[in-house]
């Protein structure tokens, strides 16, 4: 139980890239390989247990695919691979040192799996299904260093699966380069724990998020606005809106360096935060 | 504890746990590099003194500061520093934990306070308490509040504006704060600038997210040298520490370094009374090189005992006694 308490939503880096509504058709692909960082000054490893005085600052190195992969109708497998993920919890001032002490982890984060079908050849509308796997394995961490120690380790994740199926609808404006893709779905929060002996609860909750862009050349703003609410009140579970800007610069053939800024409008249950990204994307 | 349920896990998810098993991963824990004490103060100079607090500290202007306080609603009435300094006030000692405080992050304190106690400030304001009164909320500049039961007035609770001779510094809550014996420092207001008098229970800032509302001090002991993990030279070496039970004094404190299965009483370096913390220290001539454990007991005289090294609830405050190991090289 302890464990549990400090241990839920501290996965705050937010995925390195994004399916969208318009599905791929068969031998169309987008791969990227990005760097994703996260900052909060109040630590809410406790869910609403936020611990003012520690700060969380979190890594990420992500493997993002997408491929079309039925030459019939429009389907695209996307998969995201946090290669490696770490975060670090700076313990407040203390009576003895005055500085206090710094636990990093450093592990694979959640692999995400979505599969996304097209409603539609021609409209950008369709249906998804995700599953969210922890490659880790939160009873492990911290444990080499004793039972009054293991708890200063920020956990990568929640720790369990997570089931997530998308309505995912896109518009472009006739005659402009501005465009709009928005998705909301319905997040099922299994207690699948994996490598972790918890008594954590979780909940339900709705994702959404809206990008509105405009493609001018070689460059691609976007403007995102994403979350979560939860369904139930809940200790644990994440909920928040974060909004930010985002851009994609073509190099060449297709190759393009992506940014992204983040910052969480408002939270629930857990810290709010800065975050950003950076990296190189192909696609076809 | 354990339900079967949560612990269940799909196929897939059992192809997870192996892939976790074998990914690479790594952690680091750096602990900051304590020197050995040789003693411990009794008081704790207001600099070294832990400061925590919900939000950014408020930063009241001590001229035009004023303590209101209200019964069911109403106001009855303000005092000023200036009319605080009038009374006749006490100085005295008091420590102070952190109902988060534990081992990785020890919070307790000792000091020296100038105040009154809050009764005197009601009484001096002609302020009765009805009987229908259950509990004192207390209001911080910081928007921070919390409440004590109404007979904790006769604990007492004091409204302090002086720390170890000198001004409260902003940090502990300028220019006066609240100390509630007997409670964490969940119950110990800073920024002080409303008190209510309510016939309905109120349930605090903290008390709200889970911590305990009672706040009452458990019975705990801290090892603060040498550190957990730390490394010192081989040869005789004094371990140092404290001990607190809020209201009741520490009654004894040993120590024992084969796990438990004997126990020595540790030597009391300063023993306070009720709430004040007891200063422990215990002479150790390792027979070898190695590590070692030292494991430690507190007795308090209300026959309460801490002797684990885990927080029962982490919610509650800490009630175990530290174990550190430390190698002797």
């Amino acid at each position: 139980m302890r464990r549990a308490l400090l241990a839920l939503g501290v996965l705050l880096v937010a995925p390195a890239a994004w399916a969208g509504a318009w599905t791929r058709d068969a031998g169309s692909y987008y791969f990227k390989v990005g760097f994703d960082v996260y900052g909060a000054g109040n630590f809410a490893a406790a869910g609403r247990i936020a611990a003012v005085g520690q700060s969380y600052f979190a890594r990420q190195l992500n493997l993002y695919g997408e491929v079309g992969v039925l030459p019939q109708w429009p389907v695209q497998v996307s998969v995201s691979l946090p290669a490696m993920t770490s975060g670090t919890l700076y313990q407040g001032k203390i009576h003895i040192p005055a500085s206090g002490p710094r636990a990093t982890v450093v592990r694979p984060g959640d692999l995400q799996v979505q599969v996304q079908a097209a409603l539609s050849k021609k409209a950008p509308i369709a249906l998804a299904v995700q599953a969210k796997v922890p490659l880790y394995q939160n009873g492990k961490i911290g444990l080499d260093y004793g039972t009054s120690y293991k708890d200063l380790f920020p956990l990568p994740g929640d720790g369990q699966v997570d089931l997530t199926g998308w309505f995912l609808a896109g518009a472009s404006l006739k005659g402009a380069p501005l465009w709009n893709d928005f998705g909301v779905g319905y997040r099922h929060r299994t207690e699948w724990f994996i490598g972790w002996d918890t008594n954590a609860t979780v909940v339900d909750g709705i994702p959404f998020y809206d990008t509105f862009g405009a493609s001018l050349g070689k460059w691609t703003p976007m403007l995102r606005v994403d979350g979560i609410v939860n369904l139930k009140k809940d200790v644990y579970t994440r909920e928040n809106v974060a909004l930010g800007p985002a851009v994609m610069f073509d190099v060449h053939d297709g190759v393009a360096l992506e940014a992204r800024l983040s910052g969480d409008l408002w939270a629930h249950d857990a810290s709010r935060g800065l975050g950003g990204g950076i990296g190189i994307s192909v696609r076809r | 504890m354990s339900d079967p349920t949560r612990r269940q896990i799909l196929y897939f998810g059992s192809a997870a746990a192996a892939a976790a098993a074998i990914l690479p991963g790594c952690e680091q824990l750096v602990l900051p590099t304590a020197p050995l004490l040789h003693h411990i103060e009794p008081i704790t100079p207001t600099a070294d003194f832990y400061v925590y607090q919900h939000s950014l500290p408020a930063m009241l202007d001590e001229q035009t500061w004023e303590l209101t306080f209200s019964d069911r609603g109403t106001d009855m009435g303000t005092v000023t520093l200036d009319d605080l300094d009038a009374m006749q006030s006490d100085t005295f000692e008091h420590t102070l934990e952190c109902i988060g405080s534990g081992p990785r992050v020890i919070r307790i304190n000792n000091a020296e306070w100038t105040g009154v106690p809050l009764s005197d400030v009601l009484d001096a304001l002609g302020i009765t308490v009805d009987p229908s009164i259950v509990e004192i909320v207390m209001h911080g500049g910081d928007n921070y509040a919390t409440s004590v039961p109404i007979s904790d007035l006769d604990a007492p609770i004091r409204l302090v504006w002086r720390m170890n001779g000198d001004p409260l510094p902003p940090q502990h809550g300028a220019p006066a704060r609240l100390l509630v014996p007997g409670r964490y420092g969940t119950k110990n207001v800073k920024w002080v600038q409303r008190i209510e008098l309510t016939d309905t229970p109120f349930l605090g800032f903290w008390e709200q997210q889970g911590w305990s509302n009672a706040a009452t001090y458990q019975t705990s002991g801290y090892v603060l040298s040498p550190g957990q993990l730390a490394t010192v030279d081989f040869g005789p070496v004094t371990f140092l520490g404290v001990a607190y039970a809020g209201l009741s004094p520490i009654a004894r404190v040993q120590a024992s370094l084969d796990d438990g299965a004997t126990w020595q009483d540790a030597h009391f370096d300063y023993q306070g009374g009720p709430n004040v913390w007891s200063i422990w220290s215990f002479d150790f001539d390792p027979p070898h090189r190695g590590t070692y454990t030292l494991r430690l007991r507190v007795t308090a005289e209300d026959g309460t005992v801490a002797s684990k090294p885990d927080a029962t609830h982490p919610l509650n405050g800490y009630d175990g006694a530290m174990q550190v190991q430390v190698e002797f090289v």
